[in-house]
């Protein structure tokens, strides 16, 4: 096999480990030693030409190839199978509608939030329920790290120069959750956005870390969880104030609770997208962007009415709705991840190709 | 036994670029302004552009405001302010 990656050599692997310090070829947490046996490994699973161009990452404008991506997925530890979805994100980050270069360079606090949804999930031992944003699985968590190292080794994303996000969140490390299918009422992510139910696919959005909502689906009724739910998203300090999209995660006691009271997920959407505003006599409190700018909310509410509402959610495909989580108690935790705001990054859908077996 | 490291990093993409010419002057050319209007740089945008028509005195001036603040501008309208102009200011806020 044929690879095009300057070779390095370090005498053990302890010494390896500290060398991928040494070159910068990770952000703070240790990787496993890129050895070209464990590389093959993963590239024999593939079955695609290791100089295949996928995309190019900003703002360093690498070039990702299967054979680079493969390298980062040995480091961040992925087994061979988890390799063609870090592909397919990377695939949906370099679309230009994704806006890479402005995502790894913004001073906002946004990272690409890889969500996986179809048979995958389930086949590949993807964690849906307790801590489906955090530690205990690996798929996940190894998958996101893949991603996360591709958009630092290829994409040169260093804190400083050239990524000015002044906070970050720890989602830069690993960003990674999938859907849970069987505690979902509704239809699935992949299949809402016209895929296959038997596809798998990865919506990739920029998005702040996860904001915990109570939402007490557990002991109020659906009418409740949507007020909640859409207050949440109604932040002044949120990039929603110019709109764009966002990522809403439900529990699935809340997803339950509103199923059973009868809402489907595009009624849950339009009611979120009807309550999540804010009054003009608020909203102005918030300097954001210059107000003859064509997306500043004074283009869609009177700015001299302080009674008119200005809406958080411009469109109600705005909203990603996914169902994960623990059952948990009553309190129904789901969480929301903000965007970067109006129109500044697209989320991205992709349909992972897994090899012919 | 030594281990052989694979580099992760990778090649970066190039662009052909065509031929630079050197403007002598910039006085009396066609200047292009292209400006995200990001709230941060409006007041210093406006001065720059006051300046430098007033100490250039450009025969034409076009103007390129990015819609999207946050997003490259359209290629054609890249495309059509190079066309129209001899040297262009490119300004960002952030």
């Amino acid at each position: 096999m044929h690879l095009a990656a300057r070779i390095h050599e370090a005498r053990d692997m302890l010494t390896a480990v500290e060398y991928c310090y040494e070159q910068k070829w990770t952000d703070g947490l240790p990787v496993v030693p890129p050895t070209e046996e464990a590389v093959e490994r993963i590239l024999a699973y593939l079955q695609r030409d290791p100089q295949e161009v996928v995309g190019v990452i900003a703002p360093r404008d690498g070039v990702a190839t299967i054979e680079t991506i493969a390298i980062n997925c040995v480091m961040a530890g992925c087994k061979p199978e988890y390799a063609p979805l870090v592909v397919a994100t990377i695939e949906a980050i370099a679309e230009e509608r994704f806006n890479l270069n402005g995502v790894q360079t913004t001073t906002h606090g946004c990272a690409p939030l890889a969500m996986v949804s179809g048979p995958a999930v389930k086949t590949l031992g993807f964690n849906t329920r307790e801590c489906a944003f955090g530690h205990g699985c690996r798929a996940s968590a190894t998958i996101g790290r893949a991603v996360r190292l591709v958009l630092w080794n290829i994409g040169g994303g260093y804190p400083g120069e050239p990524c000015k996000t002044t906070q970050g969140h720890p989602g830069y490390y690993s960003f990674c959750i999938a859907e849970d299918a069987e505690n979902n009422p509704w239809e699935p992510l992949h299949v809402e956005r016209g895929f296959k139910a038997e596809d798998t696919t990865v919506t990739v959005a920029a998005v702040e870390g996860p904001r915990l909502i109570g939402s007490s689906a557990g002991y109020g009724p659906a009418e409740d969880v949507i007020y909640i739910l859409a207050d949440a998203i109604a932040a002044l300090g949120s990039p929603q104030i110019s709109g764009g999209d966002m990522v809403l995660v439900l529990s699935p006691m809340a997803a339950r609770n509103l199923a059973n009271a009868g809402y489907s997920k595009a009624r849950v959407k339009s009611e979120i997208q009807r309550l999540a505003t804010r009054p003009v006599r608020e909203v102005r409190h918030r300097q954001s962007i210059v107000e003859t700018h064509p997306m500043h909310w004074n283009k869609i509410a009177d700015p001299n009415d302080d009674d008119a509402r200005v809406p958080f959610v411009r469109e109600a495909a705005n909203l990603i709705v996914l169902v994960a989580g623990g059952w948990g108690s009553g309190g129904a935790f789901c969480s929301l991840c903000a965007g970067w705001g109006a129109r500044r990054s697209h989320p991205v859908h992709k349909r992972v190709e897994f090899p012919a077996t | 036994m030594t281990l052989r490291l694979l580099d992760p990093t990778g090649s970066v993409a190039t662009i052909e670029r065509g031929e630079e010419r050197k403007l002598e002057s910039l006085t009396g050319k066609r200047v292009g302004f292209v400006f995200n209007q990001h709230k941060s740089a409006l007041a210093f945008w406006k001065a720059l552009e006051r300046a430098v028509e007033g100490k250039f005195q450009p025969s034409a001036a076009h103007r390129l405001y990015k819609v999207n603040t946050w997003a490259p501008a359209p290629k054609e309208e890249v495309d059509q302010l190079t066309r129209k102009t001899d040297y262009a200011l490119v300004g960002m806020g952030a």
